[in-house]
């Protein structure tokens, strides 16, 4: 395989768990609720991919059950902001401390204290047949694992069901002014109940991408940061699916530069090459926080009966 | 109104047809305020019924709980006769009842239809057809609007007629209008009230919230009057008069300065409700004390909204700036503020160029802002009356000691200030936002007042206010043109203006396109200038 | 936001109208109902894994006080924890959320460490405030770098302070290994400081260093200035209500932008702090997991620079319990990090049940 193939083909995986994690928190945002606790979700989902994957054998049922507890989680935030009407930010970092809690927890219970550090099965890789041969991309695009599709799928049909159907119209109406989605019947507790849960699950996939895919093996810092990443990349995309994916290429990209610099040995301290990502994003935020259509009601509660919104 | 009469009072109720409507026993409480006790109503097919009563009467109150907006903690509908239960506005939506509500309730980056198929998914076609339909009812009921243009880029008119196709498209049989002439220019208040006509005489009943005589004689076919959160009285069109509204809406303070009454109640004709109680001003002589010149100032999203405007306000003059909302006002009156970024011109007060400076430049050149969204601009909800009061004082050396807030006089100060302007609070530490909104006004003007300002800028000061508060707004504002002050009124309510106005300059689209003398104010000509029919064309 | 996250009671005694024991009752309750309920659940987790709760609950709660040593190290604890908690806490009341603690610790000790290794032949009497004020101003430049991204181009502060935490990962890991590195440490460390550079102890034996001392001033000092001050009133009023307090003269940008880089001074000296007091040096992993604890216990002490010391307190003894609960009970340290989690929570929630019997009682 050419280098190029090869680092389009790393890329293009590395997208992945961007991709989710920004997904879910595009979607509860365009409801209005703006979640802060991907960075702990996605090391639960991760905790309990590799868990229950290292226990049954089934890599499957560890993403579904990471997309489950992700799922409860961002039920949670849902319910705490619109039953409750709490503050979005300081309920989403109570989440986030109780999930990296939890996280750590769980894997200390099952695994306990090993000398050998436990490993799972990588997702297998599905090639589809002709297209995968296409040269350079080919491999990239079409010889991925069954993740890497769905999330392809996903995008599309998110972008899709959101601007090109009067359900999503609907949805976004919560986010941009809950007060008029309200008062036409549009029930904006429960538009924003799923679409955290539905957000939650997508970050708990994301978290599990990376044990699954990745490492085959669970440490505490197995996120490093990708949790709130997948935030500035929402910021970046614009609230929308189509840009989110341009930007997670983008976001991966630098990822994998990083990684490769480094095994290529160019002659430059390893710690420059590890901040890029960092960086890079500082930097593309500063246009990103321009440009971004923001929903006009993010972070914002809504209350029915409240006089004086 | 001079507008045209209507030929038969819209709408006479139908005997022996069961009510579309009933309301009865409804009771509704906010914390320890107390909206709605044992309220009552009844809607006949077909009419248009008038729902009056001054500020705080319970008008918006009774109909947002009809609307499922409001639980109430007592009392029945029924609609048609069977008795019901409102949760949600989709309940509502499903028994056939449409509300247009004061503030639009529209997301702006949407298009029309956009706007209004909203919470129909469930229903069949295309935004296609859905513009087809929309395009059907405006040209029926004459509400004319494209369907396909983006909400924010239309007039406050046209987004107001957008309100009422959303109810239409919904196949409403009782339509709900709060306030709707609050926008309007006395032209568009008299194409709305035939729509209105059309619309009832195709058998849907509409019930008319105001706060404003004139205009309810003038539509509606029965009247109820609403006062201290009850219905205290329903006429027929025919046996009742201005006055006799007026008497009903105020009850004991009937009788007092009546030409205030008059404003606040929309009694009579706009032009003659400042009845020459007031003489007229004469022209000031020496240079103006607030002059702005070529003003340019961005609205929020970047777009210039006031394009080289200019103003002279002298000292001792009431200016009234009139026009419909949207054309520059809530900018005009930031930029006067010292709040909002002068891009281009000069605003100068007493000589001193202020364009640029930070806003504490402006406070301390003496301008003081009484802000029209009380509760986002004027006050810190969460915090205490006494900080309120506080609040831009806090580095004045009368309320430091050794580098720290003297906190026992800033104390003494608010106690004092509670009593001479009247704040109605349980104590000098109780929040600010859990006030009513007439003690908040109060409070808001005690504040600018204690600076003793040379500019006073309000905007719309009394929006919401009862009339005993309205009153004090009122005579705060003579106050402070007879001390010399330099007075500018925003307000989108010809009422007001005519009564207090020394001056009147109509707004339109960011800039003046025209000025009126106490004692040449008219309503219709006013509404030319405000719909953007220049002087010269 | 519309409504402010956190709100606090005017700076001085007010005059109480509900009369000071209900007062009280409602201040205190949330808390007690709070920590008993994350008590409780807690314990059935623990208890459904098989692990003895009594005992769990016992080590957790008491090994800060069967020893001095205990006592020591939860007072050596106690100050990082104040500290991040403040510099969480002074950007919070205008509502923005310092979520950078731990680059602001990290690059702080940094600078702190490398100020005492170059100049180790100081006398302390020089070289330890150099030491110090090295950590407090790096901390405050990098802090500067979010405030600056947000007061000019409006980047989301959360973000860049979080993005800032894995740079300084880096700073640290290249001070430690490219330039005073010291190999023989067995992580990545730098060498250690110059004796002028280390703080004496006080009390004891065993002794708290000097540094628990500078803690206490600057949680005073901080008190005083939100609370008495003209600065304390205009961050109060901008984050109480931004729109409001702009028309009234306050550069709210400003304030929060002064707000943001004065969290970051605390955490720069949170650092220095560790190196001159605690380790002699900087090093790979020091940051422990303080910024995380020190947000929970800005937000249990709801925002207040009075409850800050005393809710720190109560999570020190929680953190120094928990190593010793895995040793001597075989209950996992995260477990206590779950504890804290849930004590937020249900504070969270008895707020809402309290604000509705309050609702229903007027």
């Amino acid at each position: 395989m050419t280098e190029f193939a090869s680092l389009a083909q790393l890329t293009v995986v590395a997208m992945v768990p961007f991709l989710l994690a920004s997904l879910g928190t595009m979607l509860g945002g365009l409801a209005g609720v703006f979640s802060v606790s991907q960075e702990g979700v996605m090391l639960l989902g991760a905790s309990v991919g590799f868990l229950v994957s290292y226990g049954t054998g089934s890599s499957v049922l560890g993403i579904l059950l990471a997309a489950g507890i992700g799922g409860v989680f961002g039920f949670a935030l849902g319910w705490a902001t619109t039953v409750l009407r709490l503050d979005q930010f300081v309920v989403g970092l109570a989440l986030f401390f109780a999930a990296t809690g939890l996280a750590g927890l769980l894997y200390r219970i099952v695994i306990g204290q090993s000398a050998t550090t436990p490993r799972v099965d990588t997702l297998p890789r599905l090639e589809i047949p002709l297209l995968s041969d296409i040269p350079l991309l080919g491999r990239a695009l079409f010889a991925q694992n069954l993740l890497v599709y769905l999330a392809a799928l996903l995008a599309v049909g998110l972008w899709f069901y959101l601007y090109r159907t009067r359900s999503g119209l609907d949805l976004r109406s919560v986010g941009e002014n809950p007060k008029a989605a309200d008062s036409l019947g549009i029930p904006v507790a429960r538009t924003r109940l799923w679409t955290t849960t539905a957000g939650g699950a997508l970050m708990g996939v994301a978290g599990a991408f990376l044990p699954l895919v990745f490492t085959a093996t669970y440490t505490d810092t197995i996120i490093g940061g990708r949790g709130w990443l997948a935030i500035a990349l929402t910021f970046f995309g614009g609230w929308r699916p189509q840009f989110i994916v341009a930007g997670a290429l983008f976001f991966a990209a630098m990822d994998v530069v990083a990684l490769r610099a480094e095994v290529s040995g160019i002659d430059v301290p390893s710690q420059v090459l590890l901040v890029v990502p960092y960086v890079a994003t500082l930097l593309v935020m500063i246009f990103a926080f321009r440009w971004a259509k923001v929903p006009q009601f993010l972070g914002r509660n809504y209350d029915r009966e409240s006089r004086t919104a | 109104m001079s507008g045209p009469a209507p030929a038969a009072p819209a709408g006479s109720a139908v005997p022996g047809s069961p009510r579309p409507l009933t309301m009865s026993g409804i009771s509704k409480s906010f914390g320890s305020v107390r909206a709605l006790s044992d309220a009552d109503f009844e809607l006949a097919p077909g009419e248009v019924h008038g729902l009056v009563g001054g500020n705080g009467a319970g008008k918006t109150t009774l109909m947002n709980v009809l609307y499922g907006l409001y639980r109430p903690d007592a009392g029945e509908v029924h609609v048609d006769g069977r008795e019901v239960t409102i949760r949600s506005p989709r309940d509502a939506i499903g028994l056939g009842i449409g509300m247009v509500h004061q503030h639009l309730l529209q997301v702006s980056t949407y298009s029309v239809v956009e706007n209004v198929v909203l919470g129909t998914s469930g229903g069949s076609g295309g935004l296609r057809q859905a513009a087809r339909r929309i395009t059907e009812l405006s040209d029926r009921f004459g509400l004319a609007v494209d369907p396909r243009a983006r909400t924010d880029r239309l007039s406050v008119g046209a987004r107001q007629r957008v309100e009422i196709l959303k109810v239409l498209y919904r196949g409403a049989r009782v339509l709900i209008l709060d306030e709707p002439t609050t926008n309007l220019t006395p032209q568009e208040v008299d194409a709305l009230f035939a729509s209105l006509r059309e619309i009832v005489a195709e058998g849907t009943s509409v019930v008319f919230i105001s706060h404003k005589a004139r205009e309810v004689l003038a539509i509606c076919g029965r009247i109820s009057v609403m006062r201290d959160g009850r219905r205290i009285a329903t006429v027929p069109r025919a046996s009742t008069d201005a006055t006799g509204l007026a008497s009903l809406m105020v009850g004991e303070l009937a009788g007092e300065r009546t030409s205030e009454v008059a404003a606040a109640l929309g009694v009579g004709e706009v032009a003659s409700a400042a009845a020459a109680e007031e003489p007229v001003a004469s022209t000031p002589d020496g240079p103006a004390l607030l002059s702005v010149s070529g003003v340019v100032a961005h609205n929020d999203h970047g777009v210039a909204a006031l394009h080289g405007l200019d103003l002279e306000v002298w000292a001792g003059e009431v200016l009234g700036v009139a026009g419909v909302a949207g054309n520059g006002q809530v900018e005009l009156a930031e930029v006067l503020a010292g709040v909002r970024p002068v891009r281009q011109g000069s605003v100068r007060v007493g000589g001193s160029e202020l364009a640029g400076a930070p806003t504490r430049r402006w406070l301390s050149a003496g301008v003081a802002y009484v802000p029209e969204d009380r509760h986002r601009d004027g006050i810190l909800g969460a915090a205490t009356v006494t900080d309120n009061l506080l609040l831009g004082a806090q580095r004045d050396r009368a309320y430091r000691r050794g580098g720290m807030i003297d906190w026992r006089r800033v104390r003494e100060h608010a106690r004092d200030t509670i009593d001479r302007y009247s704040i109605k609070t349980p104590g000098p530490d109780a929040p600010a936002g859990n006030l009513s909104g007439g003690n908040i006004q109060r409070l808001v003007l005690a504040r600018a007042f204690d600076r003793e300002p040379s500019v006073l800028v309000l905007q719309n000061p009394t929006r919401g206010l009862d009339l005993r508060s309205a009153r004090f707004v009122y005579d705060r504002v003579r106050d402070a043109r007879d001390r010399g002050c330099a007075v500018v009124l925003i307000s989108e309510d010809l009422d007001e203006l005519s009564l207090l106005a020394d001056r009147m300059v109509v707004l339109y689209s960011g800039e003046v396109v025209g000025e009126r003398r106490r004692g040449h104010y008219d309503a219709y000509e006013l509404g030319r200038l405000m719909a953007g029919l220049r002087e010269d064309a | 936001m519309s409504a402010p996250v956190l709100t606090e009671e005017p700076g001085a005694p007010a005059t109480a109208s509900p009369g000071i024991g209900t007062r009280l009752l409602r201040g205190v309750l949330p808390y007690v109902l709070a920590l008993v309920l994350a008590f409780v659940v807690s314990g059935i987790v623990i208890v459904a894994l098989g692990y003895d709760v009594v005992g769990a609950y016992r080590t957790i709660l008491t090994t800060s006080f069967r020893t001095g040593f205990g006592f020591t190290e939860t007072l050596t604890k106690w100050v990082p924890l104040t500290l991040l908690a403040l510099g969480f806490t002074i950007p919070l009341a205008v509502n923005r959320f310092n979520i950078g603690g731990e680059g602001q610790l990290l690059v702080g000790a940094t600078a702190a460490a490398g100020v005492g290794i170059v100049h180790a032949d100081l006398p302390a009497a020089v070289l330890l405030p150099l030491v110090i004020v090295a950590g407090v101003l790096s901390g405050a430049l990098w802090a500067g770098i979010a405030a600056f991204l947000m007061g000019r181009f409006r980047v989301n502060e959360i973000l860049s302070t979080v993005l800032l935490n894995f740079v300084s990962f880096q700073v640290l890991d290249y001070v430690a290994t490219e330039v005073w590195s010291d190999p023989a440490a067995g992580v990545a460390a730098t060498q250690r400081v110059g004796a002028g550079a280390l703080l004496p102890d006080v009390g004891g034996p065993p002794g708290v260093h000097a540094g628990i001392l500078l803690a206490v001033l600057v949680t005073l000092v901080t008190i005083v200035v939100t609370r008495r001050t003209a600065a304390g009133f205009e961050l109060r009023a901008a984050g109480t209500n931004p729109r409001a307090a702009g028309i009234n003269g306050i550069r709210v940008e400003k304030v929060a932008v002064l707000a943001l880089i004065t969290g970051g001074a605390l955490g720069g000296l949170a650092g220095a702090l560790e190196v001159s007091g605690v380790h002699g040096r900087a090093l790979e992993g020091m940051q422990s997991n303080f910024l995380l604890i020190g947000i929970i216990v800005g937000l249990i002490a709801r925002g207040s620079a009075l409850w800050v010391p005393v809710v720190a307190f109560g999570i020190a003894i929680l953190e120094v319990g928990a190593s010793s609960m895995q040793r001597t009970v075989g209950v996992p340290a995260e477990m206590v990090l779950i504890i804290e989690a849930l004590i937020l929570i249900f504070l969270l929630l008895s707020d809402v049940i309290a604000g509705r019997l309050a609702r229903r009682a007027a």
